[in-house]
């Protein structure tokens, strides 16, 4: 756990480095010089200031302890440092301007504040960690001032700076080999077939060299001896024979490795993807819930689908095609220089050159890619724009508008593809009359050597000459991949990254080993001093105690953002405690076997999900096993089967994605019968009848009363009105417990968080009645 | 009919001693807004158009950041609270001025711009799928993952090479 947490800073590290090539960590001299002003007593958070009053750049550092906060500037080769109370600073403003955020430190005098600070939105997040804490003092909101202790300031910092470089990117990876290695490491399971399959393009690569120098053999020691009568016919035939038949052989061997080499390495790349494939998908379900928030759902399947998709490419296709190409450029440079080596170093000392010149191509095509690519969303955007706002545009009249809006846009696509035309059209012919220029010139000085009387020292005979010719043409194909690779390992390292980013991330919830099952769940809850922060300083839940009995149903109440919802996903333990307990009969759930604990947990959520497939499929979910007569039963409790009998194909009706379109109200009582089937003991309802009718919310409430006796219930809802049968109520405020009791006790409370809620959904209901 | 009608209804606010409004700046750089018959409060400028219209309907707000007051014209102010609120628009304003590009590169999902700004050396990161702005007048605006503001004010005056980097951002 500590290694993986140093492995941790470290990469972190180095990303900012890499990044912002700012400092990773609060400079130790200034750590050390603030902890001994504080009496040893630890930072809590820090902040990095880049901007000075006169907007040019300057370091400075905020830095928050536990009583004072101290104001770290760096002038030339020492530090400069400002301590001020914390008790002190009576507000905080935090000011956005266009590229910058000003914080001020008010102290009452609107004249002389206590600081004014100056910093790049890159510092926002970092800086808006200590002045949420210093407000949260300020305004006595009974805010500790404590941040998770399981997270340190280091970590607070680094993960603050980069943020927005992680949700905008899977991760970083600064060494591309090593990307490419890993993915190598995949074809470990393969070794055979990577080792055919390799062989086999090795194999074809050579075979492909043979058949030019078969020629040149074929014309010097066949026909020439035959023409100047060294030979007989019948020789000059039999010899043939052998040699076509063995040009014959070659092209068959070649075929038959390049059989090999596509057949292996293709099942070999499609054989990678599905591990991948299958290694990604397992390891996201195991995935903490913020692993999911943090990204969006485009990007996650996108890793499943097109990035295995690209990897298997390049794994089938381009570590296959590099490697022969290069093995294929050295091959045919080494035998030009065999056969001779004047003519040899004519085609071989220009090639870096050629190479080069695609290299460049390539880069101005990138550009010019990435133009058309800007212009193509445009357009994109211009219909993602208009076809859902159809109605808007049709309102206003600005059919006309929109069409020469999309017209202009869609000539500027045409001259950008046109544009790409005329580079790609007129850099090839060019490209190839640079190697023509070289083959011509090859002709230019092979020809009169051949041409030669024999015993010169640069007489060339005329099978060499062929052979060498043959040879050229076989130059371009392998620069044309080569001018590639750089482009082709690119896409393929950045999709395997992203794979990887995946596979790296560790489940944040893990069972321990000697985890317990509680058989049967009885119900008991008990929160003990809960807190729980999201990003390790914002807290959501803030020292939260209470008991729930077993059979109790417990209504959670309280403003938006109050933390009823966070409560509820700690107790399913999508989430751990930040500090204090979370008791389930009297055991810690950290301590329990969270997959057998949660198959006793039922939710009903808001947004009832439904997967593909029929109603019989969706509400046998939770539970594979169930008999036709329990789903039947389930969904009876669940005021569900009425609807369901009234389909024509009923139970086995599909819905979901392109299925049948059921109501609100119809999935959320399906959800309700899914729940049932699964006979939890906890059960939780977020919201369960928020979203649909007074009628339906009569037929949920009357399936969520059958479906809540004999267990612990906690429900979530705006609507107070839906909670009257609940035992208690627990309200919730700014993250806290402020009160707990029945309605009518909570009511008798003047001037409490419940009765003012209460009295104001009074009036609203009034007012609503009224205008109806 | 109609022009005349839209003619009638243009209507200027005029200040009266009222609604008279004085602007100040404390030694901290503050900005001070004191409104007739209230209490001094400190606040913050918002251009409203801060690219098509920048000298012109600027919201000041106060610490909750709701507007207290609209300057729809500098002119409406007397010259020391003018001088005020021109001495914050200008800090307001700061951005990133990008005066020469070294390199523009694809890394992993972000794009990475090695650039030299009035403010020094900087690498800054946008997405892929994010494009600078035109802006006219020659000037491109690239906004980074952070939401930092980078602003290249006149293209042709960068140089050859940096100018290259950027051709493919532009829309000629």
């Amino acid at each position: 756990m500590r290694l993986q947490r140093e492995k941790h800073h470290l990469r972190m590290n180095e990303m900012l480095e890499h990044y912002y090539s700012q400092a990773s960590q609060l400079p130790v001299e200034v750590r050390g010089q603030v902890e001994k002003a504080w009496n040893g007593q630890a930072v809590i958070l820090y902040a990095y200031v880049d901007l000075n009053p006169q907007f040019k750049s300057q370091e400075q550092w905020l830095v928050l302890g536990a009583k004072e906060i101290a104001y770290v500037k760096r002038d030339g080769e020492s530090y400069t440092f400002k301590y001020i109370d914390r008790k002190l600073i009576t507000g905080v403003q935090e000011i956005p301007g266009l590229s910058y955020t000003r914080l001020v430190l008010l102290s009452g005098d609107i004249e002389a504040p206590h600081l004014v600070l100056r910093y790049s939105h890159r510092q926002r997040r970092a800086v808006s960690n200590i002045a949420f804490v210093l407000d949260q003092q300020a305004g006595n909101k009974s805010f500790n001032g404590e941040t998770s202790n399981k997270v340190s300031s280091d970590e607070i910092y680094q993960e603050s700076m980069l943020h927005s470089i992680k949700e905008a990117q899977a991760s970083v990876a600064k060494n591309k080999f090593a990307v490419v290695f890993r993915l190598l490491s995949y074809l470990a399971p393969y070794k055979l077939s990577v080792a055919i399959g390799m062989g086999g393009a090795l194999l074809m690569t050579a075979m492909a060299l043979l058949p030019p120098f078969i020629t040149g053999y074929l014309i010097d020691s066949v026909i020439k001896p035959f023409q100047t009568g060294a030979m007989s016919y019948e020789e000059a035939i039999q010899i043939s024979i052998y040699t076509i038949a063995g040009l014959a052989l070659t092209y068959i061997f070649r075929e038959f490795f390049a059989y090999l080499r596509l057949s292996k390495m293709a099942y070999l790349g499609e054989y990678v993807a599905k591990d991948l494939r299958d290694h990604v998908y397992s390891h996201l379900q195991k995935l903490s819930l913020n692993y999911f928030s943090s990204k969006q759902t485009g990007s996650i399947i996108s890793r499943v689908g097109s990035d295995t998709d690209r990897i298997w490419d390049f794994i089938a296709f381009g570590v296959v095609e590099v490697t022969t190409s290069i093995i294929m450029l050295i091959g045919l440079g080494s035998v030009l220089l065999y056969l001779d080596w004047r003519l040899g170093l004519l085609v071989v000392v220009p090639l870096p050159l050629i190479l080069y010149m695609i290299f460049r191509h390539g880069e101005k095509m990138q550009s010019l890619f990435l133009r058309a690519w800007r212009k193509w969303s445009a357009l994109t955007d211009c219909l993602s724009d208009t076809i859902p706002g159809i109605k808007v545009v049709k309102a206003f009249n600005r059919e006309e508008y929109e069409v020469s809006r999309f017209e202009k846009r869609n000539d500027s696509v045409l001259g950008e593809f046109n544009r790409i035309h005329k580079a790609w059209t007129s850099f090839w012919p060019l490209l190839m009359l640079s190697i023509q220029a070289i083959i011509l010139s090859v002709w230019i000085f092979g020809v009169p050597r051949v041409l030669s009387p024999g015993e010169e020292v640069t007489a060339l005979s005329a099978g060499t000459f062929v052979s060498f010719v043959l040879y050229l043409t076989m130059f371009i194909q392998p620069i044309e991949i080569i001018g590639q690779m750089a482009r082709m390992v690119n896409r393929a390292t950045s999709s395997a990254h992203r794979v990887f980013e995946v596979l790296d991330t560790k489940p944040q919830i893990k069972d321990q080993g000697s985890a317990v099952k509680l058989e049967p769940v009885e119900g008991r809850v008990e929160f003990k001093q809960v807190s729980f922060s999201y990003d390790g300083v914002r807290q959501t839940l803030k020292a939260v105690s209470f008991d729930v009995s077993p059979g109790e149903m417990i209504g959670l109440v309280g403003p938006s953002g109050s933390g009823k919802t966070t409560l509820v996903n700690l107790l399913a333990r999508f989430f751990d405690v930040g500090s204090g307990q979370i008791l389930v009969d009297g055991v810690d759930l950290r301590d329990l076997e969270s997959g057998h604990y949660r198959k006793q947990l039922g939710m009903v959520l808001q947004d009832p999900y439904l997967f593909h497939g029929t109603i019989l499929e969706n509400i046998r979910y939770a539970k594979p096993e169930a008999s036709l007569d329990e789903i039947i039963q389930a969904a009876k409790a669940a005021n569900a089967h009425d609807f369901i009998i009234k389909l024509p194909q009923a139970y086995d009706t599909m819905v979901g994605e392109r299925g049948h379109t059921l109501s609100g109200g119809e999935r959320q009582r399906l959800s309700i019968a899914r729940a049932i089937l699964v006979d939890p003991r906890i059960l939780i309802l977020d919201e369960a009848t928020s979203a649909v009718d007074s009628e339906t919310e009569k037929k949920i409430q009357d399936a969520l009363d059958t479906l809540c006796k004999g267990r612990t219930v906690f429900a979530i809802a705006h609507r107070l009105s839906t909670l009257t049968a609940a035992d208690r109520l627990l309200v919730m405020k700014d993250g806290r417990l402020v009160e707990t009791g029945s309605h009518e006790e909570l009511l008798r409370i003047e001037g409490g968080v419940y009765r003012k809620l209460f009295e104001t959904q009074q009036r609203l209901s009034g007012s609503q009645f009224l205008r109806e | 009919m109609l022009g005349q009608d839209a003619n009638k209804r243009r209507v200027r606010i005029v200040s009266s001693p009222e609604n008279k409004v004085s602007l100040r700046r404390s030694e901290s750089g503050l900005l001070l807004f004191k409104k007739a018959g209230e209490e001094e409060i400190s606040v913050s400028v918002q251009l409203c158009f801060p690219w098509s219209g920048a000298d012109r309907f600027l919201s000041l707000k106060n610490s909750d950041l709701k507007e207290v007051h609209l300057v729809s014209n500098l002119m409406d102010l007397d010259h020391d609270s003018r001088d005020a609120l021109l001495k914050t628009m200008l800090e307001e304003q700061f951005v990133f001025e990008v005066i020469d590009v070294y390199d523009v590169r694809e890394e992993f999902e972000l794009r990475v711009w090695n650039v030299r700004t009035t403010f020094g050396d900087r690498d800054f990161q946008t997405p892929l799928n994010s494009w600078p702005r035109e802006l006219g007048s020659g000037s491109l605006l690239v906004k980074d993952v952070n939401g930092d503001v980078y602003l290249i004010r006149d293209l042709k005056a960068l140089s050859k090479k940096a100018q290259e980097k950027v051709w493919a951002f532009l829309d000629e």
